[in-house]
């Protein structure tokens, strides 16, 4: 596991986007890798990508603008897309 | 004996701009790979129907084998459609070179036998059902026929149904399956080149038939993303909801083509929403009255246009997303269509669009109306039946406007920003909704924690 993946496994909020992906994905949550792609390793399909974008906004109350819409296909796009928002609110 | 049958698959285009568009707009691109990716349910079928003392191959070829790569069956069946067909011609006669005879069947060849005759040993048309069995038995016995004629009515009734060979995708990567619970369509469009031209009536099977096949379709995979063929699963509505309640415990994610009238049932639309199904395919046409006379005979889908935007925000809110299909060009058409189906897109907020142009498949009567109106712009185009490449002199517009602005829709339709703000638009129905039909209801109990929280401050 490289330094970057380990600093997103202790990330606070990788615990919940992983529950979500693998309730989409039907797996096992430990199955899921930071750089698995939603739709092409995961099979999440296009309308279930966005209820994973639905699902996170509510979950994390932040509202991702429209132009990351398309952006957010693995774990760390996700986590980052988090961070950007919250920080976003913060100032 | 060994079998081989052959799919020809794979989306055709021809205008070069185009698909350099395709290659840069998001949405255009993720359905054209959908549509690429679904097997031959027809062959799957022929498949069924072959004796089981016969081993049978299932390829799929989108793109020309080499000539070592072409496997010596005893017998090849090769299905295609209109776009593919001359591909089809090629590789039938490249087999038969090789001594391997060659069935030809599918659509096209049901709608122009005479021209797919000259290119196999023998046709098949309308579907396998009472015609595959047949011949099998005659070439086992050295009499092959040079055309055969499937049933067009009870194909879903003994003796002739079969379950199709969904055995034979196993360990294949679909991202979906098939599985058709109906053939034909009472709406009877001009232009409609799907299965009602090889059947008599609107046929559908049974509730206990559908599940089966689709229990079975879904075994083969760990992705369970379902798509009918049907060219409109719930014309009988009654029917439809014995359906919808019992696939609703499968856990499916699915997706099937319809009419708008779909909206007009609440209980329905309950049903739908709650059995998993996350888009329905819907032929709008056209957002004006007009362009909509006279393109099918009782002239329903005019008289429906007026409540398009009511009836697919009603589809929508209930969390199914509604892929609105538009053909641009139509004879009422004047330039002014691009915008008003822009705005329209725009205004109902549908989900995902498609966007052709009046393709006369062979066989239609749009074909050969304008056959008889001498507008055609070449006698022989079928490789450019691709929904997409225009094969006609338009009424109010010359073809080079109709080109320019199917471009010049495309790209105001399919970019990132207008994509983006459709899949906003229902991102937020998907919320309001405690994301029902969704297929994914389960994420309400993943969300909980944030609704606890907000509840504690």
């Amino acid at each position: 596991m490289n330094i970057d993946a380990a600093a997103f496994v202790r990330h606070p909020n990788e615990p919940a986007v992983r529950a979500l992906l693998a309730e989409l994905a039907q797996t096992d949550p430990a199955d899921i890798g930071l750089d698995d792609d939603a739709e092409e390793v995961l099979a999440i399909d296009s309308l279930s990508r966005l209820a994973l974008v639905a699902a996170i906004e509510e979950r994390f109350d932040v509202r991702f603008p429209d132009e990351k819409l398309s952006e957010l296909r693995t774990m760390r796009h996700v986590l980052d897309a988090l961070d950007e928002a919250r920080l976003e609110i913060a100032a | 004996m060994r079998i081989g049958l052959i799919a020809m698959s794979g989306v055709r285009l021809h205008n070069h701009e185009l698909i350099e568009l395709g290659v840069t707009l998001p949405q255009f691109v993720s359905r054209g790979k959908v549509i690429a990716s679904l097997p031959s349910l027809g062959l799957l079928t022929v498949a069924a129907l072959t004796p089981p003392d016969v081993e049978v191959s299932y390829i799929e070829v989108d793109t020309r084998p080499e000539d070592d790569a072409l496997e010596a069956f005893d017998l090849v069946g090769i299905s295609s459609f209109t776009a593919q067909i001359e591909e089809a011609y090629e590789l039938a006669g490249r087999y038969r070179e090789m001594g391997v005879p060659v069935v030809l069947g599918g659509l096209h060849v049901s709608l122009m036998p005479d021209e797919a005759a000259q290119h196999a040993d023998s046709i098949v048309c309308n579907g396998a059902e009472g015609a595959w069995p047949r011949l099998v038995e005659d070439f086992r016995r050295g009499r092959l026929q040079p055309r055969y004629d499937g049933r067009r009515d009870r194909v879903f009734e003994e003796p002739y149904y079969a379950m199709p060979r969904f055995d034979l995708l196993r360990g294949r990567p679909y991202n979906r399956l098939t599985v058709q619970t109906s053939r034909g369509c009472p709406l009877n469009c001009e232009f409609c080149a799907a299965s009602l031209r090889i059947t008599s009536s609107f046929q559908q099977k049974s509730v206990e038939k559908a599940v089966a096949e689709i229990r079975a379709a879904t075994e083969t995979t760990d992705n369970s993303f379902l798509e009918l063929a049907d060219d409109n699963t719930f014309i009988n509505k009654k029917w439809g909801k014995q359906f919808l309640k019992a696939i609703a415990p499968l856990g499916l994610r699915w997706f099937t083509e319809t009419d708008i009238s779909l909206a007009d049932d609440e209980e329905l639309l309950d049903l739908l929403a709650d059995s998993g199904c996350r888009q329905v395919l819907i032929g709008l046409e056209s957002p004006s009255a007009g362009a909509l006379t006279g393109l099918d005979p009782h002239d329903w889908k005019r008289r429906r246009v007026e409540h398009y935007l009511e009836s697919i925000e009603r589809i929508q809110a209930r969390g199914i997303s509604v892929n609105g299909c538009f053909i641009v060009g139509l004879d009422d058409h004047t330039p002014e269509i691009f915008e008003e189906v822009r705005d329209f897109v725009r205004q109902s907020h549908l989900l995902e669009v498609q966007i052709t142009v009046p393709t006369p498949f062979p066989g239609t009567p749009l074909y050969h109306r304008l056959h008889r109106e001498g507008r055609l712009l070449e006698e022989r185009f079928w490789s450019r039946c691709t929904l997409f490449d225009v094969n006609f002199h338009p009424k109010n517009m010359s073809v080079q406007d109709l080109e320019a602005g199917v471009r010049w829709l495309f790209k105001e339709t399919y970019n990132e920003r207008e994509f983006n703000r459709r899949k906003r638009h229902y991102i937020e129905i998907m919320k309001k909704n405690r994301f029902r039909g969704t297929g994914s209801e389960a994420l309400a109990d993943v969300v909980a924690p944030q609704l606890e929280e907000a509840m504690q401050c």
